[in-house]
């Protein structure tokens, strides 16, 4: 399958003069993305994820190493066009409002004028961002988080770089950013996803890559790093009472139970179905 | 590029500043034109030059100021990355927000052309005459002519209406030394300077010194006895005039010229037709009509604004908001003020020690090099005329021109690879 990002032995020094200081904030990344893939890029503050996005956007030059995207360099104009990006931080212009904001980026990434508003329309309507005509700058943060992401996906690009997608977003339009996410998955949209919501990834990732100190602690597909050899899990329809007769089953079986206990849904499906909202595609 | 440029004119638009800024300038400008000149048909003329020099002073230094904080607030802020990962390039960026913040500096000097318009041809601030006529008088407002008296105990009967002049447009060049022709230079081009010629004694130069004080302008005073000519700079100090040194005796002659405006505006120097530094406003010629005298004011700030801006884009394509801000400020500074440090330099450099010699032509030198901004004053323009001025203006506009390409090129060359970037991601890792 064709590569989309090819980062080979990746090393990102910061220097400066006054004070001196000399951090290495990568060390020999190496890893691949490929075309269709949703990666997950894991790790604590200052592990070097932020550095190693932006490297692979072309904002940084690399210290050694390559990294190759579309397999020509990220500064190419050709390669930024098929690039979408969210940066952490939410830095938008605070004078202009959302529409403004969409449509203007939307025409820096080349698209044209009438597809560009046809697109802002839905994204707005979609991310319920009520009063486009209001400026960004007096959005709460969630809503500025949203004007955030639809600019990353206005130019529906191929290859979509986010960071913390859904950091300070409320349940339902974190569900909704979701539910984009998946649709421009199963579009054969290739995503690396920087994430400290460890759910998040688990929910939306094939591969993951995990950095700690600027180098490579793991690497995978998600389901075999989180596969316990030797275990296996099920989930039976039944009453809480029938506990004992399960394990006894089980036990009758020949099988070492390690425990039986009831199913539970995770918080943010519960607080939707309070809301009365589906989280739909999320998988959740 | 033009997507740039819009989103540096939304910036201004919405900001409180920028209105801030356009009401300052509405009302700065006319300001500027009540300043009161000694005769009507200077007023004009005075007054226009001294409202585009407000004008331009103040709109480069706000569009200096603009610039250098649009891409340095966006890097700060990280919103450059949002333009950084499109595909739109460094320089179509950098000359986008150049495009941007110069049309809010033109916008902001149509605001205040635009209130020097009105004010001329709606207020009495309107010059009784645009073509002096050949017999002309020069009047005195009422309460000069009342300090005038209050400080004479002369009898000077004529003081009570006018001072007349000029008494020749042909002699009074002669009676100043070569070196000196500069000084009354206007002479020769219908300005209505106050020229006074006696034949008396000190008595004839007292008045002159309280005139001249009176005034709030500086005068000369030439004595010719035979062949021998003095020329010495009347003062006044504590209301009594320095006396000549050499008196006026029978078969001598006294002139006193009056440097119109030398010293309300006296900061100026400018160059002549000879190219000879003049400290008083050359004026303008009887030909150039109002809306002649706007344009030029106007294109003079505009020229002179661009290098400005882009002065402001250099400092913000590498630092920081406030220090760019600081930065342009200071090459605000150097570029407005080189060539006064120039001529000054130059002055030091022939009168000083070795030490002094060393220091004044190195500040010379470095002064020469950013000489455009500076010299290119409204006045120059306004004095020479339309018909005369088409290829000085061509010259002027290509001189800035290439200030202003060097001065960006530079600045995308910075931006390119900006060594800020490392900074910032640092701090934010």
């Amino acid at each position: 399958m064709e590569e989309v990002v090819s980062v080979k032995n990746l090393r990102r020094i910061y220097k400066s003069l006054f004070p001196r200081v000399r951090v290495v904030a990568v060390d020999g990344v190496s890893f691949s993305v490929r075309r269709g893939e949703v990666f997950g890029l894991l790790g604590p503050n200052g592990s070097g994820k932020t550095t190693t996005l932006r490297v692979i956007l072309g904002l940084l030059e690399p210290t050694e190493g390559e990294v190759l995207v579309f397999g020509a360099s990220p500064r190419s104009h050709e390669v930024r066009r098929r690039i979408g990006y969210l940066p952490e931080k939410t830095p938008l212009w605070s004078y202009l409002n959302a529409w403004e904001t969409l449509t203007l980026l939307g025409r820096m990434s080349g698209v044209r004028s009438d597809v560009l508003k046809k697109r802002a329309r839905e994204l707005l309507a979609r991310l319920e961002l009520k009063a486009p005509s209001r400026r960004v700058g007096s959005y709460s943060k969630g809503m500025a988080r949203k004007v955030a992401f639809a600019q990353a996906i206005i130019a529906e690009p191929e290859l979509l770089i986010l960071d913390e997608p859904t950091g300070g977003l409320d349940p339902p339009s974190a569900a909704e950013v979701k539910r984009i996410l998946f649709e421009l998955k199963q579009k054969g949209t290739t995503m690396l996803i920087s994430s400290h919501i460890l759910a998040e990834i688990q929910q939306m990732c094939d591969r993951v890559l995990i950095l700690a100190d600027g180098k490579v602690r793991a690497e995978g597909h998600l389901e075999k790093l989180l596969e316990r050899e030797g275990f296996l899990r099920v989930v039976l329809k039944a009453a809480p009472q029938d506990k004992e007769r399960v394990l006894e089953v089980l036990q009758g079986a020949g099988f070492e139970v390690e425990k039986v206990e009831t199913d539970t849904v995770e918080l943010d499906s519960l607080f939707l179905r309070v809301l009365g909202r589906d989280v739909g595609g999320s998988g959740s | 590029m033009w997507e740039v440029a819009v989103l540096e004119l939304r910036r201004a638009f919405r900001a409180p500043l920028f209105w801030v800024c356009a009401v300052l300038v509405a009302a700065v400008a006319p300001a500027t034109l009540a300043f009161s000149a000694p005769t009507a048909e200077a007023a004009l003329a005075v007054r226009l030059e001294v409202a585009s020099y407000v004008l331009a002073v103040f709109v480069a230094f706000l569009s200096a100021l603009i610039a250098s904080r649009t891409i340095a607030t966006d890097r700060a802020t990280g919103r450059l990355w949002l333009i950084r990962t499109r595909p739109i390039n460094a320089a179509s960026h950098i000359i986008g927000t150049w495009l941007g913040v110069f049309t809010i500096a033109v916008l902001l000097l149509v605001v205040g052309v635009a209130s020097v318009a009105i004010t001329l041809n709606t207020s009495r601030l309107r010059p009784l005459y645009l073509a002096p006529p050949s017999n002309w008088r020069v009047v005195l407002p009422k309460a000069t002519l009342r300090r005038v008296a209050s400080f004479l105990p002369l009898s000077i009967p004529h003081l009570n209406t006018a001072l007349v002049g000029p008494t020749s447009t042909k002699e009074p060049p002669a009676l100043l030394p070569e070196k000196e022709q500069h000084r009354i230079l206007w002479l020769d081009q219908s300005n209505p300077s106050i020229v006074f010629q006696f034949n008396g004694d000190g008595e004839a130069l007292r008045l002159c010194a309280v005139i001249s004080a009176a005034l709030k302008t500086d005068a000369v005073a030439t004595l010719k006895t035979g062949n021998i000519t003095k020329v010495q700079k009347v003062e006044l100090h504590d209301e009594k005039p320095v006396m000549l040194k050499h008196p006026v005796r029978d078969g001598a002659s006294l002139t006193i010229t009056l440097l119109p405006w030398s010293r309300p505006v006296g900061f100026r120097l400018w160059r002549n037709e000879r190219g000879l530094l003049v400290t008083a406003p050359l004026l303008v010629r009887r030909s150039a009509s109002v809306t002649g005298q706007i344009f030029y004011l106007w294109l003079a700030v505009v020229i002179k604004t661009t290098i400005f801006v882009a002065a402001g884009i250099l400092c913000a394509a590498f630092l920081s908001p406030a220090i760019s801000s600081l930065f342009a400020s200071f090459l605000f500074f150097l570029f407005s003020s080189a060539h006064y440090i120039h001529h000054i330099g130059t002055e030091v450099s022939a009168s000083g020690g070795a030490f002094t010699k060393i220091i004044s032509k190195t500040v010379t030198v470095l002064t020469s090099v950013v000489p455009a901004a500076g010299r290119f004053q409204p006045a120059a323009l306004l004095t020479k005329g339309v018909a005369l001025n088409a290829s000085y203006i061509l010259d002027m506009l290509s001189y800035f021109g290439l200030y202003t390409a060097v001065i960006l090129a530079l600045a995308l060359l910075l931006f390119v690879k900006p060594p800020h970037e490392v900074i910032l991601l640092e701090r934010e890792e």
